[in-house]
Protein backbone atom coordinates (compact mmCIF):
# COMPACT_ATOMS: atom_id res chain seq x y z
CA UNK A 1 0.00 0.00 0.00
CA UNK A 2 2.42 2.76 1.11
CA UNK A 3 4.80 1.84 -1.55
CA UNK A 4 2.01 2.14 -4.19
CA UNK A 5 1.43 5.57 -2.68
CA UNK A 6 5.54 6.62 -2.93
CA UNK A 7 5.42 5.37 -6.33
CA UNK A 8 2.35 7.55 -7.35
CA UNK A 9 3.83 10.43 -5.70
CA UNK A 10 6.97 9.86 -7.32
CA UNK A 11 5.53 9.69 -10.46
CA UNK A 12 3.41 12.81 -10.16
CA UNK A 13 6.79 14.74 -8.87
CA UNK A 14 9.05 13.33 -11.69
CA UNK A 15 6.98 12.75 -14.54
CA UNK A 16 6.70 16.08 -15.56
CA UNK A 17 10.57 16.68 -15.75
CA UNK A 18 10.95 13.32 -17.46
CA UNK A 19 8.00 14.29 -19.87
CA UNK A 20 9.41 18.10 -20.58
CA UNK A 21 13.25 16.47 -21.25
CA UNK A 22 11.40 13.86 -23.76
CA UNK A 23 9.91 17.46 -25.48
CA UNK A 24 13.53 18.99 -25.56
CA UNK A 25 15.40 16.36 -26.49
CA UNK A 26 14.23 14.36 -28.46
CA UNK A 27 12.71 15.38 -32.56
CA UNK A 28 9.27 14.43 -33.75
CA UNK A 29 10.55 10.87 -34.33
CA UNK A 30 11.83 10.30 -30.79
CA UNK A 31 15.89 10.08 -31.48
CA UNK A 32 17.25 12.06 -29.16
CA UNK A 33 19.11 15.41 -30.03
CA UNK A 34 20.41 18.28 -28.93
CA UNK A 35 19.71 20.78 -31.37
CA UNK A 36 16.92 22.75 -29.68
CA UNK A 37 18.73 22.79 -26.45
CA UNK A 38 21.06 24.41 -28.87
CA UNK A 39 18.60 26.70 -29.91
CA UNK A 40 17.51 27.77 -26.71
CA UNK A 41 21.20 28.73 -25.58
CA UNK A 42 22.21 30.43 -28.84
CA UNK A 43 18.90 32.16 -30.26
CA UNK A 44 16.62 31.97 -27.02
CA UNK A 45 19.94 33.69 -25.35
CA UNK A 46 20.14 31.32 -21.99
CA UNK A 47 23.54 30.86 -22.32
CA UNK A 48 24.63 34.33 -21.37
CA UNK A 49 21.46 34.33 -18.62
CA UNK A 50 23.38 30.67 -17.24
CA UNK A 51 26.65 33.01 -17.06
CA UNK A 52 24.93 36.22 -15.29
CA UNK A 53 22.59 33.69 -13.08
CA UNK A 54 25.54 31.61 -11.74
CA UNK A 55 28.01 34.38 -11.22
CA UNK A 56 24.99 36.59 -9.85
CA UNK A 57 24.27 33.57 -7.20
CA UNK A 58 27.64 33.20 -6.02
CA UNK A 59 28.18 36.70 -5.56
CA UNK A 60 25.04 36.79 -3.50
CA UNK A 61 25.71 33.72 -1.34
CA UNK A 62 29.33 35.36 -0.64
CA UNK A 63 27.86 38.72 0.23
CA UNK A 64 25.44 37.62 2.23
CA UNK A 65 28.31 35.59 5.06
CA UNK A 66 30.29 38.65 4.42
CA UNK A 67 27.80 41.10 5.78
CA UNK A 68 25.85 38.64 7.83
CA UNK A 69 28.04 36.68 9.84
CA UNK A 70 29.63 39.01 11.66
CA UNK A 71 26.28 41.01 12.12
CA UNK A 72 24.84 37.77 13.16
CA UNK A 73 28.24 36.94 15.69
CA UNK A 74 27.29 41.11 16.96
CA UNK A 75 24.05 40.47 17.25
CA UNK A 76 24.19 37.17 18.98
CA UNK A 77 26.73 38.51 21.78
CA UNK A 78 25.36 41.86 22.31
CA UNK A 79 23.36 41.77 25.58
CA UNK A 80 20.34 44.29 26.90
CA UNK A 81 18.28 46.76 24.61
CA UNK A 82 20.84 46.39 21.56
CA UNK A 83 20.08 42.85 21.18
CA UNK A 84 16.42 43.22 21.56
CA UNK A 85 16.29 46.41 18.86
CA UNK A 86 18.37 44.69 16.55
CA UNK A 87 17.01 41.05 16.81
CA UNK A 88 13.54 43.40 16.75
CA UNK A 89 14.55 44.72 13.59
CA UNK A 90 15.95 41.48 11.33
CA UNK A 91 12.41 39.95 12.21
CA UNK A 92 10.57 42.92 10.75
CA UNK A 93 12.77 42.81 7.80
CA UNK A 94 12.66 39.40 7.36
CA UNK A 95 8.64 38.81 8.07
CA UNK A 96 8.00 41.20 4.97
CA UNK A 97 8.40 39.40 1.83
CA UNK A 98 11.22 41.16 -0.91
CA UNK A 99 8.33 40.98 -3.48
CA UNK A 100 6.33 43.70 -1.21
CA UNK A 101 9.02 45.46 -1.36
CA UNK A 102 9.68 45.88 -5.23
CA UNK A 103 8.23 49.30 -5.45
CA UNK A 104 10.34 51.52 -2.93
CA UNK A 105 13.38 49.30 -3.91
CA UNK A 106 13.30 50.11 -7.09
CA UNK A 107 12.22 53.77 -6.48
CA UNK A 108 15.78 54.02 -4.11
CA UNK A 109 18.03 52.12 -6.64
CA UNK A 110 16.89 54.60 -9.27
CA UNK A 111 17.77 57.46 -6.75
CA UNK A 112 21.38 56.00 -6.10
CA UNK A 113 21.70 55.43 -10.20
CA UNK A 114 21.69 51.15 -9.42
CA UNK A 115 19.11 50.61 -11.23
CA UNK A 116 19.64 48.30 -14.41
CA UNK A 117 23.15 47.64 -12.96
CA UNK A 118 24.65 44.04 -11.42
CA UNK A 119 25.43 45.73 -8.24
CA UNK A 120 21.37 47.08 -8.42
CA UNK A 121 20.67 43.35 -8.69
CA UNK A 122 23.12 41.72 -6.18
CA UNK A 123 22.78 44.10 -3.30
CA UNK A 124 19.48 43.91 -2.43
CA UNK A 125 19.73 39.98 -2.38
CA UNK A 126 22.48 39.93 -0.43
CA UNK A 127 20.73 42.43 2.52
CA UNK A 128 19.07 39.15 3.82
CA UNK A 129 17.60 39.28 7.27
CA UNK A 130 16.16 35.65 7.06
CA UNK A 131 19.72 34.69 6.77
CA UNK A 132 21.15 37.04 9.67
CA UNK A 133 18.58 35.56 11.86
CA UNK A 134 19.61 31.43 10.54
CA UNK A 135 23.46 32.84 11.32
CA UNK A 136 22.52 34.60 14.81
CA UNK A 137 20.57 31.18 16.18
CA UNK A 138 23.84 29.04 14.65
CA UNK A 139 26.22 31.44 16.68
CA UNK A 140 24.10 31.52 19.99
CA UNK A 141 24.60 28.11 19.65
CA UNK A 142 28.38 28.39 20.46
CA UNK A 143 29.61 27.14 24.15
CA UNK A 144 30.19 29.93 25.91
CA UNK A 145 33.14 28.20 28.04
CA UNK A 146 34.80 28.47 24.51
CA UNK A 147 34.74 32.44 23.94
CA UNK A 148 35.83 33.00 27.39
CA UNK A 149 38.87 30.35 27.19
CA UNK A 150 39.96 33.01 24.25
CA UNK A 151 39.30 35.69 25.62
CA UNK A 152 41.72 34.71 28.49
CA UNK A 153 44.04 33.55 26.12
CA UNK A 154 44.42 37.23 24.92
CA UNK A 155 42.45 36.94 21.91
CA UNK A 156 40.48 39.86 20.59
CA UNK A 157 36.91 39.99 19.88
CA UNK A 158 38.10 39.77 16.33
CA UNK A 159 40.16 37.10 16.57
CA UNK A 160 37.45 34.78 18.70
CA UNK A 161 35.02 35.85 16.05
CA UNK A 162 37.46 34.68 13.26
CA UNK A 163 39.16 31.29 15.34
CA UNK A 164 36.32 30.50 17.60
CA UNK A 165 32.80 31.19 16.31
CA UNK A 166 33.12 31.09 12.08
CA UNK A 167 34.89 27.49 12.72
CA UNK A 168 32.17 25.89 15.31
CA UNK A 169 29.04 27.69 13.01
CA UNK A 170 31.00 26.29 9.97
CA UNK A 171 27.90 23.57 9.16
CA UNK A 172 25.65 26.82 9.29
CA UNK A 173 27.35 28.89 7.48
CA UNK A 174 27.80 26.30 4.52
CA UNK A 175 24.00 25.62 4.44
CA UNK A 176 23.52 29.72 4.17
CA UNK A 177 25.59 29.58 1.38
CA UNK A 178 24.10 27.06 -0.57
CA UNK A 179 20.35 28.34 0.06
CA UNK A 180 21.44 32.00 -0.72
CA UNK A 181 22.91 30.32 -4.00
CA UNK A 182 19.72 28.75 -4.31
CA UNK A 183 16.94 31.33 -3.70
CA UNK A 184 18.99 34.45 -5.77
CA UNK A 185 19.26 31.43 -8.77
CA UNK A 186 15.28 31.02 -8.60
CA UNK A 187 14.24 35.20 -8.09
CA UNK A 188 12.73 36.09 -10.67
CA UNK A 189 10.28 39.87 -9.45
CA UNK A 190 13.72 41.66 -8.44
CA UNK A 191 15.44 41.01 -11.47
CA UNK A 192 12.54 41.30 -13.30
CA UNK A 193 11.81 45.12 -11.97
CA UNK A 194 15.60 46.31 -12.20
CA UNK A 195 16.91 44.79 -15.23
CA UNK A 196 15.38 46.94 -17.76
CA UNK A 197 17.72 46.99 -20.31
CA UNK A 198 18.17 43.15 -21.95
CA UNK A 199 21.54 42.96 -21.89
CA UNK A 200 21.46 41.66 -18.53
CA UNK A 201 19.00 39.15 -18.07
CA UNK A 202 19.15 36.36 -15.50
CA UNK A 203 17.68 32.36 -16.27
CA UNK A 204 14.07 32.83 -14.92
CA UNK A 205 13.82 36.34 -16.76
CA UNK A 206 15.02 35.03 -19.78
CA UNK A 207 12.82 32.08 -19.80
CA UNK A 208 9.93 34.32 -19.06
CA UNK A 209 10.75 35.91 -21.77
CA UNK A 210 11.11 32.72 -23.84
CA UNK A 211 7.17 32.41 -22.75
CA UNK A 212 6.29 34.38 -25.20
CA UNK A 213 7.96 32.36 -28.33
CA UNK A 214 6.75 29.60 -27.16
CA UNK A 215 3.95 28.36 -29.14
CA UNK A 216 6.29 28.72 -32.05
CA UNK A 217 9.01 26.60 -30.58
CA UNK A 218 7.84 23.98 -28.18
CA UNK A 219 10.97 22.07 -28.23
CA UNK A 220 13.25 24.60 -27.65
CA UNK A 221 10.88 26.42 -24.77
CA UNK A 222 10.59 22.49 -23.18
CA UNK A 223 15.25 21.98 -23.58
CA UNK A 224 15.14 25.61 -22.04
CA UNK A 225 12.93 24.70 -19.35
CA UNK A 226 15.07 21.98 -18.26
CA UNK A 227 18.83 23.10 -19.03
CA UNK A 228 16.96 26.28 -16.40
CA UNK A 229 16.57 23.23 -13.79
CA UNK A 230 20.16 21.65 -14.15
CA UNK A 231 22.39 24.18 -11.86
CA UNK A 232 20.16 24.45 -8.62
CA UNK A 233 19.32 20.67 -9.02
CA UNK A 234 23.13 19.62 -9.12
CA UNK A 235 23.90 21.95 -6.28
CA UNK A 236 21.18 20.03 -4.71
CA UNK A 237 22.16 16.95 -5.01
CA UNK A 238 25.86 17.78 -3.98
CA UNK A 239 24.86 19.62 -1.13
CA UNK A 240 21.49 17.37 -0.09
CA UNK A 241 21.72 17.65 3.53
CA UNK A 242 22.48 21.19 4.30
CA UNK A 243 19.59 21.97 1.47
CA UNK A 244 17.16 19.59 3.61
CA UNK A 245 17.86 20.61 6.95
CA UNK A 246 18.73 24.09 6.71
CA UNK A 247 15.27 24.53 5.18
CA UNK A 248 13.57 22.48 7.59
CA UNK A 249 15.17 24.34 10.63
CA UNK A 250 14.20 27.47 9.55
CA UNK A 251 16.46 29.13 6.94
CA UNK A 252 14.23 30.57 4.72
CA UNK A 253 10.44 31.63 4.38
CA UNK A 254 7.83 30.16 3.02
CA UNK B 1 32.90 43.56 16.65
CA UNK B 2 30.84 46.41 15.85
CA UNK B 3 33.15 47.94 13.13
CA UNK B 4 32.79 44.46 11.33
CA UNK B 5 29.06 44.43 11.83
CA UNK B 6 28.64 47.67 10.62
CA UNK B 7 28.76 47.42 6.74
CA UNK B 8 25.59 43.89 7.09
CA UNK B 9 23.65 46.63 9.23
CA UNK B 10 24.09 49.56 6.52
CA UNK B 11 23.01 47.06 3.58
CA UNK B 12 19.74 45.95 5.38
CA UNK B 13 19.38 49.49 6.71
CA UNK B 14 18.97 50.27 3.01
CA UNK B 15 17.43 47.45 0.94
CA UNK B 16 15.26 46.25 3.65
CA UNK B 17 14.51 48.27 6.35
CA UNK B 18 14.32 51.70 4.35
CA UNK B 19 11.86 50.09 1.92
CA UNK B 20 9.66 49.01 4.28
CA UNK B 21 9.10 52.46 5.93
CA UNK B 22 9.08 53.54 2.53
CA UNK B 23 6.37 51.34 1.59
CA UNK B 24 4.15 52.44 4.51
CA UNK B 25 4.24 55.78 3.13
CA UNK B 26 4.10 55.68 -0.45
CA UNK B 27 0.86 53.43 0.29
CA UNK B 28 -0.68 56.70 1.72
CA UNK B 29 0.58 58.61 -1.21
CA UNK B 30 -0.70 60.04 -4.63
CA UNK B 31 2.10 59.10 -6.71
CA UNK B 32 2.58 57.77 -10.75
CA UNK B 33 6.49 58.22 -10.71
CA UNK B 34 6.21 61.41 -13.11
CA UNK B 35 4.95 63.83 -10.99
CA UNK B 36 5.98 64.63 -7.52
CA UNK B 37 3.89 62.74 -4.87
CA UNK B 38 0.92 64.32 -2.82
CA UNK B 39 0.76 62.89 0.77
CA UNK B 40 -2.62 61.95 1.15
CA UNK B 41 -2.79 59.97 4.22
CA UNK B 42 -3.72 56.41 5.51
CA UNK B 43 -7.49 57.65 4.50
CA UNK B 44 -6.92 56.72 0.75
CA UNK B 45 -6.80 53.24 1.62
CA UNK B 46 -10.18 52.23 2.11
CA UNK B 47 -11.81 53.11 -1.39
CA UNK B 48 -8.85 51.49 -2.83
CA UNK B 49 -9.66 48.22 -1.09
CA UNK B 50 -13.50 48.19 -1.51
CA UNK B 51 -12.53 48.43 -5.67
CA UNK B 52 -14.35 46.03 -7.66
CA UNK B 53 -10.89 45.19 -8.83
CA UNK B 54 -9.56 44.76 -5.66
CA UNK B 55 -12.20 43.10 -4.01
CA UNK B 56 -11.79 40.44 -6.75
CA UNK B 57 -8.14 40.52 -6.24
CA UNK B 58 -8.70 39.51 -2.56
CA UNK B 59 -11.27 36.63 -3.09
CA UNK B 60 -8.25 35.16 -5.25
CA UNK B 61 -5.78 35.46 -2.91
CA UNK B 62 -8.32 33.77 -0.39
CA UNK B 63 -8.88 31.08 -2.70
CA UNK B 64 -5.10 30.37 -2.98
CA UNK B 65 -5.07 29.60 0.89
CA UNK B 66 -7.61 26.21 -0.42
CA UNK B 67 -4.08 24.92 -1.52
CA UNK B 68 -2.85 24.63 2.28
CA UNK B 69 -4.92 21.68 3.96
CA UNK B 70 -3.99 19.74 0.74
CA UNK B 71 -0.13 21.15 1.25
CA UNK B 72 -0.46 19.35 5.09
CA UNK B 73 -2.25 16.28 3.97
CA UNK B 74 -0.15 14.82 1.78
CA UNK B 75 2.99 15.69 2.54
CA UNK B 76 2.48 14.16 5.77
CA UNK B 77 1.38 11.16 4.78
CA UNK B 78 4.72 10.76 2.56
CA UNK B 79 6.97 11.81 4.87
CA UNK B 80 4.98 9.03 7.03
CA UNK B 81 5.40 6.30 4.30
CA UNK B 82 8.96 6.95 3.56
CA UNK B 83 10.40 7.69 6.75
CA UNK B 84 12.20 4.45 7.25
CA UNK B 85 16.30 4.84 6.59
CA UNK B 86 15.95 2.24 4.08
CA UNK B 87 17.79 3.28 0.77
CA UNK B 88 14.52 3.47 -0.87
CA UNK B 89 13.15 5.55 1.17
CA UNK B 90 16.07 8.08 1.27
CA UNK B 91 16.05 8.18 -2.45
CA UNK B 92 12.49 8.91 -2.93
CA UNK B 93 12.91 11.78 -0.14
CA UNK B 94 15.36 12.74 -2.51
CA UNK B 95 13.94 12.93 -5.54
CA UNK B 96 10.49 14.22 -4.12
CA UNK B 97 12.46 17.51 -2.94
CA UNK B 98 13.87 18.45 -6.23
CA UNK B 99 10.55 20.66 -7.51
CA UNK B 100 11.09 22.51 -4.66
CA UNK B 101 14.65 23.65 -5.52
CA UNK B 102 13.91 24.29 -8.89
CA UNK B 103 12.87 27.95 -9.40
CA UNK B 104 9.45 28.87 -9.71
CA UNK B 105 9.64 30.21 -13.11
CA UNK B 106 11.50 26.62 -14.65
CA UNK B 107 8.48 24.64 -12.71
CA UNK B 108 6.01 27.40 -14.29
CA UNK B 109 7.77 26.92 -17.34
CA UNK B 110 6.99 22.41 -17.29
CA UNK B 111 3.82 22.71 -16.20
CA UNK B 112 2.79 25.11 -19.10
CA UNK B 113 4.17 22.66 -21.26
CA UNK B 114 2.05 20.40 -19.68
CA UNK B 115 -1.18 21.93 -19.39
CA UNK B 116 -1.36 24.83 -22.24
CA UNK B 117 -4.66 24.46 -23.73
CA UNK B 118 -3.14 23.99 -27.49
CA UNK B 119 0.13 22.41 -27.59
CA UNK B 120 -0.08 21.52 -23.88
CA UNK B 121 0.80 17.26 -23.19
CA UNK B 122 -1.90 16.70 -21.45
CA UNK B 123 -4.35 18.35 -23.95
CA UNK B 124 -2.60 16.10 -26.26
CA UNK B 125 -3.08 12.96 -24.99
CA UNK B 126 -6.59 13.70 -23.70
CA UNK B 127 -7.25 13.91 -27.53
CA UNK B 128 -6.17 10.31 -28.31
CA UNK B 129 -8.54 8.97 -26.19
CA UNK B 130 -11.56 7.53 -27.83
CA UNK B 131 -15.21 9.58 -26.71
CA UNK B 132 -18.41 8.18 -27.89
CA UNK B 133 -19.21 11.50 -29.85
CA UNK B 134 -15.80 11.51 -31.61
CA UNK B 135 -15.05 15.18 -30.27
CA UNK B 136 -12.00 14.54 -28.53
CA UNK B 137 -11.42 16.17 -24.61
CA UNK B 138 -9.94 18.99 -24.56
CA UNK B 139 -9.29 20.87 -20.82
CA UNK B 140 -8.89 24.72 -20.68
CA UNK B 141 -6.58 24.27 -18.28
CA UNK B 142 -5.31 27.73 -18.52
CA UNK B 143 -8.14 29.72 -20.21
CA UNK B 144 -11.33 28.14 -18.72
CA UNK B 145 -12.68 30.69 -15.85
CA UNK B 146 -12.81 28.12 -13.18
CA UNK B 147 -10.37 25.53 -13.96
CA UNK B 148 -7.14 28.37 -14.27
CA UNK B 149 -6.70 29.02 -10.88
CA UNK B 150 -7.03 25.53 -9.79
CA UNK B 151 -4.26 24.46 -12.27
CA UNK B 152 -1.92 26.69 -10.85
CA UNK B 153 -2.92 25.80 -7.25
CA UNK B 154 -1.98 22.06 -8.74
CA UNK B 155 1.54 23.76 -9.86
CA UNK B 156 2.06 25.05 -6.38
CA UNK B 157 1.02 22.32 -4.50
CA UNK B 158 3.80 19.89 -6.80
CA UNK B 159 6.23 22.47 -6.11
CA UNK B 160 5.58 22.42 -2.39
CA UNK B 161 4.85 18.74 -1.77
CA UNK B 162 8.26 17.39 -1.16
CA UNK B 163 9.27 20.58 0.10
CA UNK B 164 6.53 20.24 3.12
CA UNK B 165 7.35 16.40 3.31
CA UNK B 166 11.32 18.00 4.18
CA UNK B 167 9.77 19.19 7.41
CA UNK B 168 7.61 16.52 8.83
CA UNK B 169 10.61 13.73 7.94
CA UNK B 170 12.75 16.00 10.59
CA UNK B 171 9.57 16.22 12.99
CA UNK B 172 9.21 12.26 12.52
CA UNK B 173 12.57 11.51 12.69
CA UNK B 174 12.62 12.65 16.00
CA UNK B 175 9.84 10.90 17.28
CA UNK B 176 10.19 7.87 19.43
CA UNK B 177 9.56 4.36 17.60
CA UNK B 178 8.54 2.30 20.63
CA UNK B 179 5.25 4.06 20.67
CA UNK B 180 4.23 2.91 17.21
CA UNK B 181 5.88 -0.14 17.59
CA UNK B 182 3.99 -0.94 20.34
CA UNK B 183 0.61 -0.07 19.35
CA UNK B 184 1.42 -2.00 16.92
CA UNK B 185 2.54 -5.23 18.60
CA UNK B 186 -1.00 -4.50 20.45
CA UNK B 187 -3.02 -4.92 17.29
CA UNK B 188 -3.80 -1.22 16.59
CA UNK B 189 -4.90 -0.70 13.20
CA UNK B 190 -2.69 1.67 11.00
CA UNK B 191 -4.76 4.59 11.28
CA UNK B 192 -5.31 4.21 15.10
CA UNK B 193 -1.82 3.66 15.15
CA UNK B 194 -0.84 6.95 13.47
CA UNK B 195 -3.56 9.00 15.58
CA UNK B 196 -2.03 7.86 18.69
CA UNK B 197 1.90 7.41 18.25
CA UNK B 198 2.28 9.37 14.97
CA UNK B 199 0.21 12.66 15.04
CA UNK B 200 1.21 14.14 18.35
CA UNK B 201 4.84 14.37 16.89
CA UNK B 202 3.93 16.32 14.65
CA UNK B 203 0.75 18.17 15.04
CA UNK B 204 3.34 21.18 15.95
CA UNK B 205 4.82 20.72 12.35
CA UNK B 206 1.50 20.62 10.92
CA UNK B 207 0.55 23.96 12.17
CA UNK B 208 3.86 25.26 10.79
CA UNK B 209 3.68 24.26 7.20
CA UNK B 210 -0.15 25.65 7.06
CA UNK B 211 1.39 29.07 8.62
CA UNK B 212 4.11 28.81 5.72
CA UNK B 213 2.13 27.50 3.00
CA UNK B 214 -0.52 30.03 3.64
CA UNK B 215 2.30 32.96 3.94
CA UNK B 216 3.39 31.41 0.26
CA UNK B 217 0.23 30.91 -0.94
CA UNK B 218 -0.17 35.12 -0.57
CA UNK B 219 2.13 35.97 -2.50
CA UNK B 220 1.85 34.10 -5.49
CA UNK B 221 3.27 35.14 -8.60
CA UNK B 222 6.07 33.84 -10.28
CA UNK B 223 3.91 30.39 -11.80
CA UNK B 224 0.98 32.74 -12.65
CA UNK B 225 3.36 35.11 -14.94
CA UNK B 226 4.60 32.00 -16.50
CA UNK B 227 1.08 30.24 -17.03
CA UNK B 228 -1.64 32.46 -16.94
CA UNK B 229 -0.40 36.05 -16.84
CA UNK B 230 -3.42 37.22 -14.39
CA UNK B 231 -6.08 35.51 -16.92
CA UNK B 232 -8.51 34.77 -17.86
CA UNK B 233 -10.42 37.34 -17.23
CA UNK B 234 -8.70 38.47 -14.22
CA UNK B 235 -9.71 35.33 -12.85
CA UNK B 236 -6.05 34.13 -11.51
CA UNK B 237 -5.51 38.00 -11.08
CA UNK B 238 -4.20 37.10 -6.81
CA UNK B 239 -3.27 40.64 -4.72
CA UNK B 240 0.33 40.30 -5.52
CA UNK B 241 -0.33 39.85 -9.18
CA UNK B 242 -2.45 42.74 -8.89
CA UNK B 243 0.19 45.30 -7.20
CA UNK B 244 2.73 44.51 -9.60
CA UNK B 245 0.35 44.94 -12.79
CA UNK B 246 -0.43 48.55 -11.45
CA UNK B 247 3.19 49.21 -10.47
CA UNK B 248 4.76 48.17 -13.69
CA UNK B 249 2.52 46.98 -16.70
CA UNK B 250 -0.32 50.37 -16.38
CA UNK B 251 0.29 53.82 -17.63
CA UNK B 252 1.09 55.66 -15.84
CA UNK B 253 2.14 53.55 -13.03
CA UNK B 254 -0.01 54.14 -9.97
CA UNK B 255 2.73 53.65 -7.24
CA UNK B 256 0.60 54.55 -4.47
CA UNK B 257 -2.16 52.37 -5.13
CA UNK B 258 0.60 49.49 -5.98
CA UNK B 259 1.92 50.10 -2.91
CA UNK B 260 -0.98 49.76 -0.42
CA UNK B 261 -1.84 46.50 -2.26
CA UNK B 262 1.79 45.17 -1.80
CA UNK B 263 1.25 46.93 1.78
CA UNK B 264 -1.47 44.42 2.69
CA UNK B 265 0.37 41.56 1.12
CA UNK B 266 3.47 42.01 3.15
CA UNK B 267 1.03 42.41 6.58
CA UNK B 268 -1.22 39.17 5.82
CA UNK B 269 1.96 37.09 5.34
CA UNK B 270 3.55 38.71 7.99
CA UNK B 271 1.04 37.79 9.95
CA UNK B 272 1.29 33.95 9.04
CA UNK B 273 5.26 34.05 8.86
CA UNK B 274 5.16 35.49 12.37
CA UNK B 275 3.03 32.84 13.64
CA UNK B 276 4.84 29.75 11.87
CA UNK B 277 7.77 31.37 13.93
CA UNK B 278 6.31 30.95 16.97
CA UNK B 279 5.37 27.31 16.09
CA UNK B 280 8.88 26.65 14.52
CA UNK B 281 10.36 27.71 18.14
CA UNK B 282 7.78 25.61 20.23
CA UNK B 283 8.48 22.51 17.56
CA UNK B 284 10.47 19.51 18.84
Amino acid sequence: MSRVFTIVILAFLLGPFLAVAWIGFTDPEGAFTLDFAARALTVGRLLPALGVSCAVAAVVAALQLAFGAPLAWWVATSTGRTRTIARGLLLAAALVPQESLLVPLFEISVKVGLDDTLLGLVLPQAANAFAVLFLVEAFAAVPKSLVEAARIDGCSEVDIFRKVALPSAAPALSTAAVLGFLSSYAAFMWPLVVLRDASIRTVPVALADLVGAFSADRRAFAAAAVIAAVPSAVLYFLAQKHVRVGISSGAVKG
Amino acid sequence: MAALALPGILVLAAFALLPIARLIVLAMEEADGLRPSVFVGPARMLPLLGSAPVMQAIEHSLLCLLVVPFLVAVPLLFAFVTRSGSRGAKLARAFAFLPAVTSTVAVGAVWRLLLDDDSGLLNRWLAGIPTWDGDPIRVAWLTGEGVALVSVLLVTFWRGLGYYAAFFGAALAQASPSLAEAARLDGASALTTFRVATWPSVRGTAALVMTLSAAAAIRLFDEIWVLTSGGPLGRTTTLAWLSWETAFASFPPRLGDAACLALLVAVLSAVALGAARRLGRGRA
